[in-house]
């Protein structure tokens, strides 16, 4: 190795270099190409570990002999660092970080034929197993594409009795329905049933299933078929054309991380000395290879991530609150913490949030369920009884007075499950000395506060 | 948002008179950097204080003044320590802060900005119970106090009241910005004291801190109004003074009062804290030689505050079982306190003899196999917890990096694995001798996020971000970011070389028994 002939030689160790490159940017290919071969499976079906663990030791294995290759290229170019395990090392990462990515990219399924029977099975005893079949959906994985109606009309009946109507197929007992097209995506089957009838056979590509119609105990019921996707099914054509995007798609990954790494590398350490321990530059190499694009990555998605409080990733911009600011518009802008209890506090306390006793109807009380837990934790601190404890006794006709003959202030809050329902809470600008009373009137709760109450003879 | 600008600010300048109480010890820049912290803390102890006396008014704003004014006479009459010092260097990176605060406050505009949820809307609503009520006795209260919901988030917003807003939406965007400056800053000041070229800890610096800020957990932290901020903030500042203190040979009390403190910060922040400031003091006494004057502000602040704390939720709240805190359990950790507080005296008093290095070792075994142990009661919940919280931090086998992290645990964790194959235990760096230290007490924290959800009526819910096991994870993800970057550093920087390489016998004759 100490007399190779690079050493004394930079003109040629320069071409070398060049070559050297272009060498990996093939080889980049064959890996890819390997990589995806061997990984086509289990991205397009569900998983398969024996497949990723067989794929990695095979890429390993020819890691190595790169590797080998690669250290003596290095050798003869005093590129110290850029040797043996170091090699091998980025060059796992990079397949590691390739394959992650390239699972990760949501790639078009491509149409295929595919095909739908359905069998209606006979039932035991003399119930009638007539089904309806009210409509089929196609719900194609092309991005905006709407769902599409196959029609009614397009279903071969292949065996059986049948009525066809306007909007609904009946089939009798042991009839057989099929449907053959080609489309990515999946099957929606809407069927209706009598009380008695109940099962009915399904066969999606191969895969068949008995479903039993009258369990769900709806009489629409809602059938939804995914398609196996396989390599196999694909025609020829297709087959090179997937494999081909495959494999643009990790060398794109793969060489973005190698071009990356090589930059990093000019950058940082190319006057890097020869005392220095490959371990210490590796991991200085790493940690700026590593963060750098983190760093890019997270800063694209900060910038242009939708703002949903309902995905599962956090929602990287803030929602700004554009109405007045108080705890009623706070609590809207949370996305999904509608429920009553909450809403009612946080609207309650706009208006009073320092009341230190609140009287409640009984059929109030009971109906907006007062005793909840979240009334219990935030709603405490007002003492809230039922009105049969209140000082002074007031009957249903005299608040029926009271809030007819007041101008009441009114704020709105929707709670939207288990139906979505707009409540109000009415109010007046008067502050109340000791107390105020709720009441509800349909979806209306009234707040009277007790400087109302203690002139009711005035009402009267 | 100027008169919330207004507070914080105050709050702000507070804090930096109680750190720069410290100087020349602790650095402009950490001084700079915690101040928001500070003064947040000193709000929450104050007002706390208050609360318990139903005081709770604008009284709280005069005494705040009078604190602040107290803290500047102190400085006028240690004005001796002034005389010396280079202003510029003083003033910059407070200008510094101000200019940042500034920036965002300029970005966010007249708009009140926030992300909230269910678990918000407790801060909100105890902030604004306590502002009008003037106590921090309220029924119903404990439900919150006594789970996942911590003081020290409502005593901000408390202060809201003042200013006629229901939040203070300011108070994350800032803190925020503090902590990230605070990251920077102790990294700039590892290179300063072992050499290191400025340039390098420069980009070190800012890639951790970039690194870490921006990964979609935390960067969410700048806005979300819950605890999570706050205490990531204490467990960043305490474990960092924690590790000066380990990587020192000489008697640090000042950086002990800071690791005690902010580990007080935690204590007001959530219902694991008294947890995990045990086993984190456990692990520090048995791990290292303590000095005395550290060994009276690093142990006993924590534990006296602890103690007080839960004896508040034990009478406060008694009866209101939640899932975490019941009347036994915080009875037992009571106990478990006063006991641990009486040996510390007696230990300190009569200086017992007690084979550290053992405990040591084994402490760590200890925490480490919790986690089987509760494998062993409850193996299918422990299971399903264990995947929920890996499946929040590195995604699916499916779909890999695609939880609510991102790739920041994938790549901290194979950073630290490189660290840990190559580095740390091959040479003798003062950092990496005292990696271990960190790495357990990160290590317990994990450990813990099982434990509580163990402890929880329902599991770990599912892949999400608003998953509790998911948010805590944020408590530690700054600190981790700290160790990684300051860990890489000294690889960069060739300790070996610049001199800062151990003392060989001294060092261990100082600092281990």
């Amino acid at each position: 190795m100490k007399d190779h002939w690079f050493k004394n030689n930079q003109k040629q160790s320069f071409q070398f270099l060049i070559s050297v490159f272009i060498g990996s940017f093939f080889f980049c290919i064959l890996i890819s190409l390997f990589s995806r071969v061997t990984n086509l499976f289990f991205i397009q079906t569900t998983f398969h570990s024996e497949i990723i663990i067989v794929s990695f030791v095979f890429s390993l294995s020819l890691m190595i002999y790169v590797n080998k290759l690669l250290s003596r290229i290095a050798y003869g170019l005093d590129l110290h660092i850029l040797r043996h395990q170091s090699i091998l090392f980025l060059i796992i990462i990079n397949l590691f970080f390739s394959t992650i990515g390239i699972r990760n990219i949501q790639r078009q399924e491509i149409p295929v034929n595919h095909e739908l029977v359905i069998t209606v099975m006979p039932t035991q005893g003399s119930y009638d197993s007539k089904i309806q079949i009210i409509k089929i959906i196609r719900h194609l994985n092309v991005p905006v594409a709407e769902d599409m109606d196959v029609g009614l009309e397009n279903l071969n009946i292949e065996f059986g009795d049948y009525e066809l109507f306007k909007n609904r197929l009946l089939l009798g007992e042991n009839a057989i329905v099929r449907y053959r097209s080609s489309f990515s995506g999946n099957i929606s089957i809407f069927f209706r049933t009598t009380s008695a009838s109940r099962l009915v056979k399904v066969q999606f590509d191969q895969i068949e299933r008995q479903f039993d119609l009258f369990s769900t105990r709806k009489k629409e019921v809602e059938i939804m078929l995914t398609a196996p996707v396989s390599l196999e099914r694909l025609s020829l054509k297709w087959k090179i054309f997937y494999l081909g995007l495959c494999l643009c798609d990790y060398f794109s990954i793969f060489f973005i991380l190698s071009v990356l790494e090589f930059i990093i590398f000019l950058c940082f350490f190319w006057k890097s000395k020869i005392s220095e321990s490959y371990c210490n530059v590796l991991s200085r190499f790493l940690f700026i290879g590593m963060t750098i694009p983190a760093i890019f990555a997270q800063i694209y998605q900060i910038w242009i991530f939708p703002n949903t409080l309902n995905s599962n990733l956090p929602p990287l911009k803030p929602i700004a609150i554009s109405e007045e600011v108080n705890f009623r518009n706070i609590y809207q802008s949370a996305d999904h913490t509608k429920n009553f209890a909450s809403a009612f506090i946080l609207s309650f306390m706009d208006i009073f949030p320092d009341l230190n006793k609140v009287y409640i109807d009984p059929i109030t009380y009971q109906l907006f369920n007062f005793d909840s837990f979240q009334f219990k934790r935030w709603f405490s601190v007002y003492y809230p009884q039922t009105s049969e404890n209140m000082p002074l006794k007031i009957t249903d006709i005299e608040i029926n007075l009271i809030i007819g003959s007041e101008a009441w202030q009114s704020i709105n809050f929707v709670v939207p499950e288990p139906k979505e329902r707009i409540y109000s809470i009415k109010y007046l600008n008067q502050k109340p000395n000791e107390y105020i009373l709720i009441v509800h009137r349909n979806n209306n709760l009234f707040l009277i506060p007790d400087t109302i109450i203690n002139t009711i003879e005035e009402y009267r | 948002m100027i008169l919330q600008f207004s507070v914080l600010i105050f709050l702000y300048i507070m804090g930096v008179l109680w750190a720069a109480l410290f100087y020349p010890k602790i650095s402009p820049n950490l001084i700079a950097s915690s101040g928001l912290f500070w003064g947040g803390l000193i709000n929450t102890i104050l007002g706390i204080l208050l609360g318990l006396m139903h005081l709770y008014s604008e009284i709280i704003l005069f005494v705040l003044c009078l604190f602040t004014i107290l803290l500047v006479i102190i400085h006028i009459r240690t004005r001796k320590r002034w005389v010396k010092v280079s202003w510029s260097s003083l003033l910059t990176p407070i200008a510094f802060m101000f200019t940042l605060f500034i920036i965002a406050l300029l970005i966010i505009g007249n708009e009140f900005r926030l992300i909230t949820t269910s678990a918000s809307l407790p801060y909100i609503i105890y902030g604004s119970h306590v502002n009008h009520y003037g106590t921090i006795f309220f029924p119903g209260a404990g439900y919150d106090f006594r789970s996942n919901y911590g003081i020290s988030e409502v005593m901000i917003h408390a202060l809201s009241g003042f200013i006629n807003l229901p939040a203070i939406s300011l108070w994350h965007p800032f803190l925020w910005i503090s902590q990230y400056a605070f990251l920077f800053a102790a990294i700039l000041e590892f290179s300063k004291e072992n050499a290191v070229n400025k340039n390098i800890a420069m980009i070190i610096g800012s890639l951790t801190l970039l690194w870490t800020a921006t990964s979609p957990m935390n960067w969410m932290q700048s806005y979300y109004i819950h605890v999570h901020l706050f205490s990531s903030f204490s467990i960043l500042i305490s474990v960092f003074f924690l590790w000066r203190i380990a990587n020192s040979t000489k008697e640090e009390a000042e950086y002990a009062i800071f690791s005690s403190f902010a580990l007080c910060g935690f204590g007001f922040s959530r219902v694991e804290s008294p947890i995990f400031i045990f086993i984190l003091l456990l692990i520090t006494f048995f791990n290292q030689k303590i000095f005395t004057k550290e060994y009276c502000s690093f142990f006993y602040p924590p534990i006296i505050l602890q103690i007080g704390w839960l004896i508040y939720l034990f009478f406060a709240y008694q009866g209101t079982d939640t899932q975490y805190w019941t009347d036994s359990r915080l009875l037992i950790t009571i106990g478990t306190y006063f006991l641990f507080l009486i040996f510390l005296m007696v230990n300190k008093s009569f200086e017992l003899k007690i084979n550290k290095q053992w405990i040591n070792k084994h402490i760590s075994l200890v925490i480490i196999a919790v986690p089987f142990m509760l494998f062993a009661f409850d193996p299918s919940k422990s299971h399903h917890n264990l995947q929920i919280v890996l499946n929040n931090m590195f995604g699916t086998l499916q779909k890999p990096g695609f939880g609510p992290w991102g790739f920041y645990w994938f790549e901290a964790v194979l950073l630290l694995f490189i660290l840990l194959k190559w580095n740390p235990w091959k040479t003798d760096t003062q950092i990496q001798r005292n990696f271990g230290i960190i790495i357990i007490i990160l290590i317990s924290y994990f450990v813990l996020i099982l434990v509580l959800g163990f402890f929880r009526e329902d599991p770990y819910s599912r892949i999400r971000w608003g998953d509790s096991a998911t948010r805590m994870l944020t408590h530690i993800s700054p600190t981790f970011g700290l160790l990684i970057g300051i860990c890489y550093l000294d690889l960069f920087s060739n300790l070996k070389k610049s001199g800062s390489k151990l003392k060989g016998e001294n060092y261990h004759n100082l600092r281990y028994e």
